[in-house]
This record gives structure tokens, sequence and C-alpha cells, in this order.
């Protein structure tokens, strides 16, 4: 296992920014939110500042139309701005214990170490049912299943080492007979250096495709791994001082995302040639990964119950993969869906997906 | 003691470095060629390539993104080195301040810049923290080589002025002041490749839509490696270009600093 010392660095990492998270959110206690919240008038809930988990491309094209449209207007803020993410990004969870921002997007991976750790948030809703990773492969060597990997090289970077290790688990594969190396970039499955690697179904596959080259993939949604991602998070003192205002803009969101569903083209165009014309994207590719995206996003259950939803089955698969990760955390400590809840009983009709 | 000998041999300096540079380049071209040819998959993209992906994405694209980096690296630069040039200053003024002044810039490089980003980022968010890690970066390269320049002054120019009647200010001014110049226009040098690296990682720490960083990171995520090494490439090279223009400046302003600085090594 050559990893290991990358891991540990990245550890240290880790800590040093809870750390850093901790003492913020100390500052950030007493520093005192405003009592904004359950006026009886028109809502008025001003400027709020939402922390994005990557640059802004297709993954966030719900939340541009939501702005551009005007639902988030129409929910009552007077502004919302949208921060971009990045490789080395302020993790959304520490941008609101710090009160950077009022919601940021995580993923329960992200999230339950946190709150094992301190942190005093928790997920109110989650844009993917299934999480992207997937491992992909070239179809001249492929690797279509977890059993494929015994005696392949696989490519994995520090932050999906748990992940990677808990699919080995579920599958019973023996961890040694995978030979894991650090990934950096797609070039090491396409000069030979690695058999597959744990990349994103949204991005990797079609990008390589137009690279010239034929990829194949399995999800690890598909062998074990039930992990939700894109979840949305906010503070425990958020959930409770702020709650109106959380569920308005789950509430624009909701109708952003709708609208973003219903026309992939115009989704694409927000994302290429507004919110991230700096990037000059590629519109077919960005289009793609919002078309992979949306079958993350839009299942059997999220058709009936709404978008962002979670059911109980998934809740309980969640906190399953979680355990095998490493991560024992009830579903009261890390999630809190009762504000989505209370979204689609005032709004029943949110609940059809366009 | 300039002889003819020296005199020949600066004026062939500026001639044959420059023809061997021109074919160390074209030499590099050919073999980047050949290589990205033979390397399986096109992980490596052959110089057309990666010049075709340059033209491709086109002016507006570098120009906007450069931009965004530029503005956040030069006040990172300028607050470094201005810092960094102020403490060397009082270590001139005041010598005993020397050990101090030196344990500050090995504490300021000590400062592992991945551990301090995320902290930067919630002090001072997004392209804040881009233009604190250029002058982070720039202050400890600046500071160690201008604190050289401090030490600079030969003992033997030293005595002579006093020898003569020279007082503390004039040994200052003639000698010491003048002898450390060069080592100050060496650390604005040395400085410029810091700051963009500075700026560079400060943009990986997100929070912004617009830069080289991000352009990078964009590029990485959508697997362009032709457009993500001509974007590597063009930084490369601006840094390289501000080094030397900056090391113009100062053959320019100090023509002494040649002959200082090769002299006292021969």
């Amino acid at each position: 296992m050559t990893h290991s010392p990358r891991t540990r660095r990245s550890r240290v990492l880790a800590a040093a920014s809870l750390a850093a998270t901790a003492a913020l959110a100390l500052a950030g206690c007493s520093s005192g939110g405003s009592p904004a919240g359950t006026s009886s008038g028109p809502a008025d809930f001003g400027a709020i500042n939402v922390q994005l988990s990557w640059l802004k491309n297709t993954e966030f094209s719900g939340e541009y139309l939501a702005v551009d449209n005007g639902y988030f207007t129409d929910a009552g803020f007077s502004d919302v701005t949208l921060t971009a993410g990045g490789s080395g990004s302020t993790s959304a969870i520490t941008a609101v214990s710090s009160g950077q921002a009022l919601i940021g997007i995580s993923g329960p991976l992200q999230v339950a170490p946190a709150i094992l750790e301190g942190a005093e948030v928790k997920i109110v809703g989650t844009s993917y049912q299934k999480n992207p990773f997937d491992i992909i492969s070239l179809a001249e060597d492929p690797i279509p299943d977890p059993k494929a990997m015994v005696g392949k090289t696989i490519g994995v970077s520090d932050s999906n080492i748990l992940i990677f290790d808990a699919l080995l688990a579920t599958n019973d594969i023996d961890p040694d007979s995978v030979n894991v190396v650090p990934f950096s970039d797609t070039s090491q499955l396409t000069s030979g250096q690695v058999d597959g690697y744990l990349g994103y179904t949204t991005s990797g596959p079609y990008a390589l495709e137009l690279q010239g080259y034929d990829a194949i993939e399995f999800l690890l949604a598909d062998y074990g791994m039930s992990i939700v991602a894109e979840s949305y998070v906010v503070t425990d003192e958020a959930i409770a001082d702020q709650r109106e205002e959380i569920k308005a803009y789950l509430k624009g969101l909701i109708q952003g995302w709708q609208a973003a569903l219903a026309d992939p083209e115009a989704a694409t165009d927000a994302a290429v040639n507004d919110y991230g014309k700096d990037q000059n994207y590629n519109f077919e590719q960005q289009l793609n990964a919002f078309n992979v995206q949306a079958t993350l996003q839009v299942t059997p259950d999220t058709e009936e119950n709404g978008l962002f939803t979670m059911t109980p089955d998934l809740i309980q698969a969640n906190l399953d993969t979680l355990a095998l990760c490493g991560y024992d955390i009830t579903a009261e400590q890390l999630f809190d869906l009762s504000l989505l809840d209370e979204v689609y009983e005032e709004n029943p009709e949110l609940r059809q997906i366009q | 003691m300039s002889s003819t000998l020296g005199t020949l041999r600066e004026r062939a300096v500026p001639f044959w470095p420059g023809l061997l540079g021109v074919a160390g380049v074209l030499l590099l071209i050919v073999l980047w060629t050949i290589a990205a040819a033979v390397v399986p998959g096109r992980a490596l993209p052959s110089p057309a390539a990666i010049l075709q992906a340059a033209v491709d994405d086109g002016w507006g694209f570098y120009w906007t993104n450069l931009g965004a980096t530029f503005g956040r690296m030069l006040p990172g630069y300028l607050i470094g080195t201005t810092i960094a040039l102020a403490i060397a200053a009082l270590v001139l003024l005041v010598p005993a301040l020397d050990q101090v002044a030196n344990q500050v810039g090995v504490v300021a490089d000590s400062l592992p810049i991945t551990a301090i980003g995320p902290l930067v980022m919630i002090m001072f968010g997004g392209a804040t923290a881009a233009t604190f890690l250029a002058a982070l970066l720039v202050f400890y390269t600046t500071l160690v080589t201008a604190l050289l320049g401090v030490h600079a002054a030969k003992r033997s120019s030293l005595e002579l002025v006093r020898a003569y009647g020279g007082g503390r200010l004039t040994r200052l001014r003639k000698v010491q002041v003048m002898a450390a110049l060069p080592s100050v226009f060496n650390a604005l040098k040395l400085a410029v490749p810091a700051a963009f690296i500075g700026a560079l990682v400060g943009e990986y720490l997100g929070g912004i839509d617009v830069g080289i960083g991000v352009a990078l990171q964009a590029a990485q995520r959508d697997i362009m490696p032709a457009r993500t090494f001509a974007l590597s490439l063009v930084v490369g090279l601006l840094s390289l270009a501000g080094y030397l223009l900056i090391g113009w400046i100062g053959r320019a302003v100090l023509p002494w600093s040649a002959e200082t600085t090769l002299g006292a090594r021969r």
C-alpha cells in the first residue's frame, strides 16, 4: 500500500482544518446571528452566501436558474451569492460553521466525521441520491465490476481511500490483492500507469471519449456503497434560529432544479455561458455531465417524494456504509429532513418533477 | 582591474548564451515532440497540440484569467517585498536585529502553505487568499536575499571610508547601501516566481470564478491535457519574463551590480 504517507499527511491537514473550524465556530457564536426568521409579513431574509462544492459548472445549474428565474427573490432573498469551491477549497462545513455561508454543499462522507469530531451541523436535503463515484477503466483492459480489480492497479486519491476500502470490504475483496496508488489525474490511466481509477461518472467516461478513448465504468453505488452526495449542510444553530430562511432557500432551490431538469440545454447554457463563462467549458461535455447527473437526482423515490428527499431505507443504507467506513453515526446526528418535509407539505405541487 | 581579457569576455557573454539558449529551446521542442509521439496514450500533448489549444482558447480566455491572477499576485508581491525590505533596512541600521530578522524569515518559510491556506480563506475569503499567500512566499525569499546584501559591504571599503574620516552615515550611504542594492534587486527578481506560485496556490483554495488556478482545475477535471499544459507554460513564461525584466532593470540602474555579484565570486 504505497499511499500511507500521503494519507497521513492529509489526515494531519484534515485535523488542522477541523481545529480551525472549531475555533472559528466558537468565534462565530459570540458575534451572534441575525434574529430574522418567523415574521408573519412577507418574508425578507436579506442577502445570503452559499458555499458550493466545486467550480461553477453544471453541477450547480439548479442554483443558477433559481437565481436567474427569480425563485430565490420570490422566496424572500434580496441576493444569493454562490461561492465557488475548488481543489483545496474551504469545506462547506467550515464555511457554515464559521458563519461565512448559511448553506453549503457537501456529503455524508465529509459531514459524518466532522459531526463525530464535534461540528454542530446537519444535512437537510440531498441532491444526488446515488454518489457519482465510479471505477473508470479502458475498454481494451476493462474492469466491469469490483471483482475484476483483483490483480490490477487502481488510482485512488487520498480523500477517497475510505470509500474505496469500504468497497473492497463490502465485496469481499482482499485489500492486498489490489494495488492501490495515489491518483492525481487521468493521464495515469491513458498512459497505462493504472488499470483503473476512482473518478466521477459525471465527468470521467465522456471526457475520455472526447479524448478518443473507449472507457467503461461501474458505479460504486451499484456495489453496496450507498452514500448520497451533493448534500445541503447547515448548522444546528441555523436550524433553530433561521428555520424559515432555510426552508425558503430549499423551496427556491427545488424550483431552480425543476427548471434545470426540464430544460438541460438552458441549464448547461447558464453554466457554460454565464456562471462559468471564463473557463471556456465545452458545451457538449457539460451537457453530458448534466444529463448523467440527472440520473443520480431523478430516481423512482424522488419522482414520488420530491427532489432532495431521502427515504428511510436510503438513510439507513447511508448509515450502514458510513459504519463500514468507520463512522458510527445515527440518523438523528447526521440528518434533519424535517425542514424539507415541511416545504413539501406547504407546497405539495413542488413534489412533481416537471 | 578590468583587463582587456575581462572586457572581451563581457562582450562575448551576451552573444553565446543567447545562441545556445535558442538552440536549447529548439532541441527541447524537438525532443518534446518525439516524446509526445512515443509516450503511450495522449497524456503528453505535443508542442503543436499545446499551441493549438492556446490558439483555440484565444486571447480573451487567457487575458481574463491572467488578468485576475495578476491582480491578486501584484499586491501580494508589493506587500511581501515592501515588508521584507523594510525589515532588511532596519537590520542595516540596527545590526543587532540580524538574528531576529532571520528567525522571522525562517518562521514565515516554515508555515506550510497548505495548512495556512484554509485559515486564510476563513479570515479573508476568496481573492484575498491568493494575495496573502503570494505575499507570504515573497516575504521569505526577499528577506533572506536582502539580508545577504546587508552583509555585502567589504570590510576594507568600510575601513577606507573610516580612515578618511567618514562617519557612520557616510559609511552607510557610500558603502553599505551601495553594496546591498544588487542583492535587493536579486531579491525583487527571485520574488516574481514566488509571487506567481503563491497566487496560484491561493486560487486552488476556491471562492473565485476566474484566474489561472481556477482554469487549471477546470481543465484538469474535464480532462483537457493540452489546455492544462498551455496554461502552465504561459504562467511559467510570464514568471520568467518578470524575472528577466527586473534583472534587466537592476543592471540598468546599478551598473556596478554585475561587477559586485560576479566579481565577488571570481
